[in-house]
């Protein structure tokens, strides 16, 4: 097992910076999960530590071994493709086992180990197969077999499930994660899918146009976001602009809006005078019936029916906030409502 | 229904037959040719007695024997080399992108649209200045202009319509580059490869005009034994005839082949 590190690296494609990493560590055994939209320069970096793409500058260590020159057969990372990118002409067997035969392992301990691998992924029984013969998840099950089976430093994951329906892909997630704690193989996990990435991870590291803007435990990411990209990228959240005008204990601030409304907010960057966007989650904003800390008025604009939720649009003076409540007494659009905002749970950001 | 309707199952009919005349009959006339032992004009619809004796005749003939070796000396040679050109040519052109390399793929087809008979002028003198006139390196590298685009064409559709992935999935897995080429692309490209060797290898047992001018006397595939057949002072053409077959036998199974065993993208990467 090892510690993946990398230091400075970046790498332009013409114009578009696609990895621009000041510092980022991956512990030894953790699932740390690269998340950004497309383009954010996610899976670059994933290929970058694979040593398929070399970085314009900057090192990679695993461990304190720099990795820059190796190539990528010779780095013992396992990578599970999004294509799954099986071997056509080879059985399930003769794919599982390409690594080890390539490592000039003996023959009867590929056996076994294909074996063990097989039924690590609950795929005995199909060792005689061609990739065409099976259905998608059995081939990403194949995939993720085939990259264990090595027993590599580190496990490299590009969306591994983006080519499954919805349904299984859930299940997968879980799968996935406990196979990865059993094994304890540190392992670098890409994916565009919010939902995805906080139901694995240890970490997440949230990047956007090459760069990674946050590093925390998913709790970390989704309930303090360090900038307003993250804030909107990772599950939803409102946004009401406005100025710092109050700084108070631990961070808490009142921001006074652009039309004058004034909020109380806890900030990571307390500093009267400083623009800033409140972000604030659905779930943290709820219907009162009389007035109090943090409470405005507002007008109900559209009702969306979730079945187990109802999800609300309410217009606070310029602003729109997203709410959700329980669907036992829906309000109609055009009532007027009063709103209270968790001012805990209001995170004045500066970006 | 109606009369509609009878008008245009006879067009179709009409249709079909012409086409079918036009393929099959002078196909016929080289069979019967070939078996004809005794033909007068005057009984033009069938020869008077058939039977094997052009076919035995061309055996006993010591030209025509040298003429098969030619042949099939050249065309597997010709296939060979073309595959190796078109090997790592095809890699590139399959899995690369770089600038001019639409203009590239296309000039390696004009060799196919320029008549053969301006190609083997050009050719020709450069060949005599060389000393490759009729020697057998010369024939296979004349025959190769042809055959190569051909080959590469099969092959580079054979690595576009591999996952890009699999290279770094297997160099990933701890293959070297050499190891990636011979695991696991040329498995996934022989089909490919089989598609480009038909190709190269029917066009060099069919090519006629470049084998005239550059190898001729010396090097007589049987293409150009057929035409001697027929022209000249000594005319045979139930020789020429009993000969085309021949030429022609090899083709039947690999038609057969190609309709079973090869996806028609590596054949229709000829056409693109």
């Amino acid at each position: 097992m090892v510690k993946v590190t990398l230091k400075g690296v970046k790498k332009r494609y013409e114009k578009v910076v696609a990895c621009d990493i000041d510092y980022l560590e991956i512990k030894d055994g953790e699932l740390f999960t690269l998340l950004g939209p497309s383009g954010s320069g996610k899976t670059t970096t994933l290929r970058i530590i694979a040593g398929f793409i070399k970085p314009d500058a900057g090192e990679i260590y695993f461990d304190d071994k720099l990795m820059n020159d190796v190539p990528p057969e010779k780095r013992n990372t396992a990578m599970v493709f999004q294509s799954y990118a099986l071997f056509p002409h080879m059985t399930v067997f003769e794919n599982v086992a390409f690594g080890l035969k390539i490592r000039k392992v003996p023959e009867h301990e590929i056996k076994e180990r294909v074996k063990r691998a097989l039924e690590l992924v609950r795929l005995s029984g199909l060792e005689d197969r061609y990739p065409r013969q099976l259905s998608g998840g059995q081939q990403q099950r194949v995939a993720v077999a085939r990259a264990i089976v090595v027993e590599p430093d580190v496990l490299l994951f590009d969306e591994p499930l983006s080519n499954l329906d919805a349904k299984l892909r859930e299940s997968v997630r879980f799968e996935l994660r406990e196979l990865q704690k059993k094994l304890g193989i540190t392992s670098i996990y890409v994916t565009h899918d919010q939902a995805e990435a906080l139901v694995i991870s240890d970490r997440i590291g949230v990047m956007n146009e090459g760069k990674i803007l946050q590093v925390g435990t998913p709790t970390e990411i989704y309930e303090r976001p360090s900038c307003k990209f993250v804030a909107d990228f990772i599950g939803i959240s409102s946004f009401i602009e406005g100025k710092i005008v109050e700084v108070g204990e631990k961070g808490r601030v009142v921001v006074e809006t652009d039309d004058g409304l004034l909020i109380k907010a806890v900030s990571p960057t307390p500093e009267k005078g400083k623009r800033v966007s409140i972000a604030v989650r659905p779930e943290h904003i709820k219907f009162v019936s009389e007035k109090g800390e943090n409470t405005f008025e507002g007008v109900v604009k559209r009702v969306a029916y979730l079945g187990n939720m109802v999800e609300y649009r309410v217009a606070v003076g310029e602003w729109e906030l997203r709410m959700r409540d329980l669907p036992t007494k829906v309000v109609s659009p055009g009532e007027k409502v009063l709103v209270q905002l968790d001012p805990e749970k209001c995170i004045a950001l500066i970006r | 229904m109606g009369w509609k309707y009878v008008l245009k199952s006879l067009g179709n009919g009409i249709i079909v037959a012409t086409l079918l005349f036009y393929v099959f009959f002078p196909l016929t006339v080289v069979v019967l040719w070939s078996i004809a032992e005794k033909w007068y004009p005057e009984h033009w619809w069938a020869p008077q007695q058939v039977g094997l004796k052009w076919f035995r005749g061309l055996f006993e003939l010591a030209d025509v024997q040298l003429s098969f070796i030619q042949t099939f000396t050249i065309a597997p040679i010709v296939v060979l080399l073309s595959a190796l050109i078109s090997i790592p040519a095809g890699y590139v052109f399959g899995t690369k992108d770089f600038p001019g390399k639409r203009f590239l793929e296309n000039l390696f087809l004009v060799p196919l649209v320029v008549p053969a008979i301006a190609t083997g002028i050009s050719i020709l003198g450069i060949f005599t200045q060389w000393g490759l006139r009729n020697t057998y390196l010369g024939v296979i590298l004349a025959h190769m202009i042809g055959a190569t685009p051909y080959m590469l064409r099969c092959v580079s559709a054979a690595f576009e319509s591999l996952d890009p992935a699999l290279e770094e999935a297997a160099r990933n897995l701890g293959a070297s580059r050499w190891q990636v080429i011979w695991k696991i692309l040329v498995p996934n490209i022989a089909p490919g490869i089989l598609a480009g060797s038909i190709f190269a290898f029917s066009w060099s047992i069919n090519e006629f005009v470049l084998t005239l001018i550059i190898g001729f006397p010396s090097i007589t595939t049987l293409a150009v034994k057929i035409y001697q057949y027929i022209s000249g002072y000594h005319i045979t053409p139930n020789a020429a005839a009993a000969l085309s077959i021949f030429l022609s036998l090899p083709s039947i199974p690999i038609a057969l082949a190609m309709e079973k065993y090869i996806k028609t993208e590596y054949i229709s990467g000829v056409a693109r």
